[in-house]
């Protein structure tokens, strides 16, 4: 994970277009970088405790730090509970879950838009928590505190992140807040700790690297066209530039979760796992779907819809073969996913069943069976 | 076809809105053809449905599954009982009606009968899912288009996008945008609608994931939840779990049927709408809060629907008094049909709250009625406003001699909106009024009295637009002469008086659907065995105890098919 903020920042402090790159790549870098010290205290921690085990029971190697090792091995579960949080450090900065996510709208809007799709598209931080943090502690993830924390910040990330999209008026911010907004919806999908939010999770990552990543090509799309991504530079330009528009719209309600698009399985799984694990929760998350409709479409209309904005262009050109072969293709994910799941439902069902399993068994049962849990 | 029915009429207009991505707006004709070819499918198959529907065996039909995801007991699951049938027809009809009604629009054409066929197809795709998750699947998806029909080819009555607020922000970039009540623009209306609509889906969404949650057969299917699910009697927040899972359902669906204080969002959105869409809005949009209702909530949870149906007698009154009110004293032809619209919606929940065989029947036949009459006088509103572009009724007036067609059909729309016998609309209201007489003599009483209050403003409206002295400056507007513009008129007023001559067939059909419903619903289980039902932890349980229950049915039901081996699985 260290490896990748390293690139990112030249990305964007040499190829940023904005005035506060420079800040915008330390602050970046900084950030991440406090959070891998401290997932990389717990990852010793860990390690240390795999090797007092082995040390005990003349296991070899005496240290690991592979991951199937790790997993066959019983941490008390106090060890787990502070393994746990300086881990969750390390995946909220990365993710960003809601306190720790001032970086991101910066980075996005200084950063050239191509790292932007990957950093929106790309969730490291969530996927830490399926591969890691779940699997490694799973008496620390079921435990109260955790779970009462971690769901409070979920809630938190999606109505924080849904009312700031709202008054953005800059396209790439506002896009900043909603993936906020749906990374707590990850967050609260994968802390309810059964099937339906994992699986719902997990759908819902892969859903962001199609629609929040193909709003940022959008966003890209934008750009090369007008050098700016401010509400200012469009207006009606559905009438200029209808593949464009088409493709936002469609894409963009996606991201909202229409009927028919993977946005609306992913939210609706997460929903009925929050909902199942506690009807509370379940109730403050749904009232996010309905900021999400109100952000997007007020957006949309504001710079596609209704009369020609001044800034536009009569000549303005619409998406040229190239672009229209990016935003195809992912129509066509976005399409698949929301109208017949059942094969990638069907592909994370095996891992998601082992990830509720090892959450029900915890660590210790796997010593008795001296078989490593399979994870995936 | 037979068994696949369902599926060519949910489908057909899908597969029409995708086909016209691929046409150019050059070709306008090709497009409305693509756009009328699909609509008629829907119709036509509709229409075979409605007559195959076989009301001595009732139950559902025509039923089709295809498993979706198993972890999850979700399935694609379509039938059609006699309460959906006639609904998925006037949705049939109205989706053709509406591509003909929107005949002359210029402004991207292609791209409105894509979201219109879509928002038709959601609409059918609610009346047809016997799978919760799909029913709302199909209820989310009718409501996004909606935003953009409205907001793309609606109209609004001011010069809305210049105005400006006190710092020199145009209204339309500030947040207050969406909070401001004042305005008239389509915008707002768009906003409106969709946020009303889909807090209100969120607040059903709460009660289906609740029924899904505490029934723990881990399915979605109404069929599997209406035998099996226990939810009665489990304590929360200091009343029981069916009572708050009965009142989410019922808030959610009720905003968008409407009921009164919920309805705020109706007339602005018939309003700034345009013609065909409004018809679609009006005339079966709206049904899908009192459909969603009797297949949720009367289905799943019968004795919790005895225990608080009541509530939508009460409100049921000031839809009724202050919709028609308010249409009364409204200036706009929309609002006035639109308000009229939200007060006639009150005598269905009359007709649903009295909980009778005949009442019931009445407001699904009236469902069914008042989508044919809203559906013609949107139609025409939409015709006089683009012959005037105005919607101001005091400005208009003696446009009968202009469009002596359109003036017409209007006495016959609005005869058939107050009920008037030759239209089917007597037969059903008629039956509301019978048949809740017994339990609530004060609102049928009421109910009489918004009929008088109908007549008043749906004849003033028409003096005040077809009759009087004329402008001199609508002489240019005139009459529809083309088929194409009369078809939808003449298509609507035939079903409607059509009905009121041979209405038996729809009576059947309806009651088929009613029986088992209001039989399931009026069953008084013995305080004793119902504690065992409930206790009862296995399944199993409630199979052993039902030929018991059966029998315990009232005496005129029992004659009927009994309502347990109905379900066609």
């Amino acid at each position: 994970m260290g490896t990748d903020a390293d690139p990112s920042y030249f990305l964007i402090k040499l190829w940023g277009g904005g005035a506060e790159r420079h800040y915008a790549a330390l602050k970046f870098v900084l950030y991440t970088l406090l959070g891998s010290v401290f997932m990389l205290v717990g990852i010793a921690l860990l390690d240390v405790n795999y090797h007092q085990w082995a040390m005990l029971r003349h296991v070899e190697p005496t240290y690991s730090f592979d991951l199937l090792e790790l997993l066959s091995v019983p941490i008390p579960l106090s060890q787990q509970i502070l393994i746990f949080w300086l881990l969750f450090l390390g995946f909220a900065f990365k993710a960003p879950v809601f306190p720790f996510h001032t970086w991101l709208p910066n980075a996005l809007i200084e950063g050239p838009i191509g790292m932007a799709v990957v950093l929106a598209g790309l969730k490291l931080g969530t996927f830490g928590f399926i591969r890691f943090s779940i699997p490694l502690l799973p008496e620390a993830s079921k435990s109260q505190t955790v779970v009462a924390v971690t769901m409070a910040l979920g809630l938190a990330a999606i109505l924080y992140g849904a009312i700031m999209a709202l008054i953005q008026q800059d396209f790439r911010r506002l896009l900043a807040f909603s993936s906020i907004s749906h990374l707590g919806f990850v967050v609260i999908g994968l802390f309810a700790l059964n099937y339906q939010g994992l699986q719902g999770s997990l759908l819902t990552m892969i859903n962001l690297g199609f629609s929040t990543a193909g709003l940022f090509f959008i966003a890209g799309f934008l750009y090369s066209r007008q050098q700016s991504t401010q509400l200012g530079a469009f207006g009606g330009m559905a009438k200029q530039t209808p593949l464009l528009a088409s493709f936002f719209l469609f894409i963009g309600l996606a991201s909202i979760g229409l009927p028919g698009t993977n946005g609306f399985v992913g939210e609706f799984l997460i929903l009925l796992g929050t909902f199942k694990a506690n009807w509370l929760y379940g109730g403050i998350a749904v009232t996010g779907v309905i900021f999400g409709a109100a952000y997007f479409l007020w957006y949309y209309e504001r710079s596609m819809l209704g009369p020609l904005g001044k800034a536009v262009k009569d000549s303005m050109s619409d998406l040229h073969p190239r672009e229209v072969l990016i935003a195809a293709a992912l129509s066509v994910m976005i399409l698949w996913i929301g109208l017949y799941p059942a094969p990638f439902l069907r592909i994370m069902n095996g891992s998601v069943q082992a990830l509720v399993d090892r959450l029900d068994r915890g660590t210790v049962a796997s010593i008795e069976s001296k078989q490593p849990i399979q994870v995936d | 076809m037979g068994d696949y029915a369902l599926l060519f009429i949910l489908f057909a207009p899908f597969v029409g809105a995708i086909a016209l991505i691929f046409v150019s707006n050059r070709h306008a004709m090709l497009v409305r053809g693509i756009a009328a070819g699909s609509a008629l499918v829907s119709l036509l198959v509709s229409l075979y449905v409605f007559y195959a529907y076989d009301h001595v065996k009732g139950g559902f039909q025509f039923v089709q599954q295809f498993e979706w995801s198993r972890q999850l007991g979700i399935s694609l699951h379509l039938g059609v009982d006699g309460i959906g049938t006639p609904l998925v027809l006037a949705s049939g009809i109205l989706l053709f009606a509406g591509i003909f009604v929107s005949w002359h629009i210029k402004d991207r054409t292609k791209e409105f009968y894509i979201w219109l066929l879509i928002l038709a197809a959601a609409t059918i795709g609610v009346f047809m899912s016997l799978d919760l998750f799909f029913l709302f699947f199909f209820y989310e998806m009718s409501v996004i288009p909606m935003y953009l029909l409205l907001g793309m080819w609606g109209s609004h009555t001011k010069a809305y996008n210049e105005m400006t607020d006190p710092e020199g922000l145009k209204l339309r970039d500030s947040v207050g945008f969406i909070l401001n009540f004042g305005s008239n623009s389509k915008e707002y209306a768009a906003m409106k609608l969709v946020l009303f609509l889909s807090a209100f889906a969120v607040v059903a969404l709460m009660g289906i994931l609740l029924i899904y949650k505490f029934s723990g057969l881990n399915t979605f299917d109404i069929l599997v939840l209406r035998e099996q699910a226990k939810l009665m009697n489990i304590p929360v927040l200091g009343t029981t779990l069916d009572k708050i899972i009965w009142l989410l359902v019922f808030i959610g669906f009720a905003s968008i049927a409407p009921l009164w204080p919920l309805h705020s969002w109706s007339p602005v959105g018939h309003a700034a709408a345009p013609a065909a869409t409004s018809m679609l809005h009006a005339g079966v949009l709206m049904k899908l809060g009192h459909f969603s209702i009797i297949r949720v909530a009367f289905e799943i949870l019968p004795e919790t629907t005895r225990e608080l149906m009541p509530i939508a007698a009460v409100l049921c009154i000031f839809s009724i008094v202050y919709g028609g009110f308010v249409a009364f004293y409204a200036k706009d032809t929309k609002y006035v049909i639109g308000y009229s619209s939200s007060s006639h919606m009150g005598y269905v929940f009359l007709g649903m709250a009295a909980l009778d065989y005949i009442s019931l029947t009445g407001a699904v036949m009236y469902m069914f009625a008042h989508a044919m009459a809203t559906g013609m006088l949107f139609a025409m509103a939409g015709w006089v406003y683009d012959q005037t572009h105005t919607r101001d009724i005091p400005s208009l007036g003696g446009l009968s001699n202009r469009m002596p067609f359109i003036a017409g059909c209007f006495v016959v729309a609005c005869m058939a909106s107050v009920g008037v016998p030759g239209t089917v609309n007597f037969i059903a209201e008629v039956m509301i009024i019978v048949g809740s007489w017994n339990k609530y003599p004060f609102q049928v009483i009421v109910a009489v009295v918004g009929i008088v209050l109908t007549l008043a403003y749906l004849f003033k409206m028409m003096r005040g637009l077809f009759y009087g002295p004329m402008d001199q400056k609508y002489s240019h507007a005139h009459d529809a002469v083309s088929l194409a513009d009369r078809l939808p008129l003449l298509i609507m007023i035939t079903v409607s008086i059509g009905f009121f001559f041979f209405p038996m067939h729809l009576y059947y059909v309806v009651r088929s659907g009613v029986d088992p419903l209001i039989a399931k619903i009026t069953r008084v289980v013995p305080v004793a065995s119902q504690e065992r039902e409930t206790l009862g932890v296995k399944p199993e349980a409630k199979a052993d105890s039902s030929p018991q229950n059966l029998a315990a049915l009232p005496g005129d039901v029992s004659s009927l098919t009994p309502y347990a081996s109905r379900s066609d699985r």
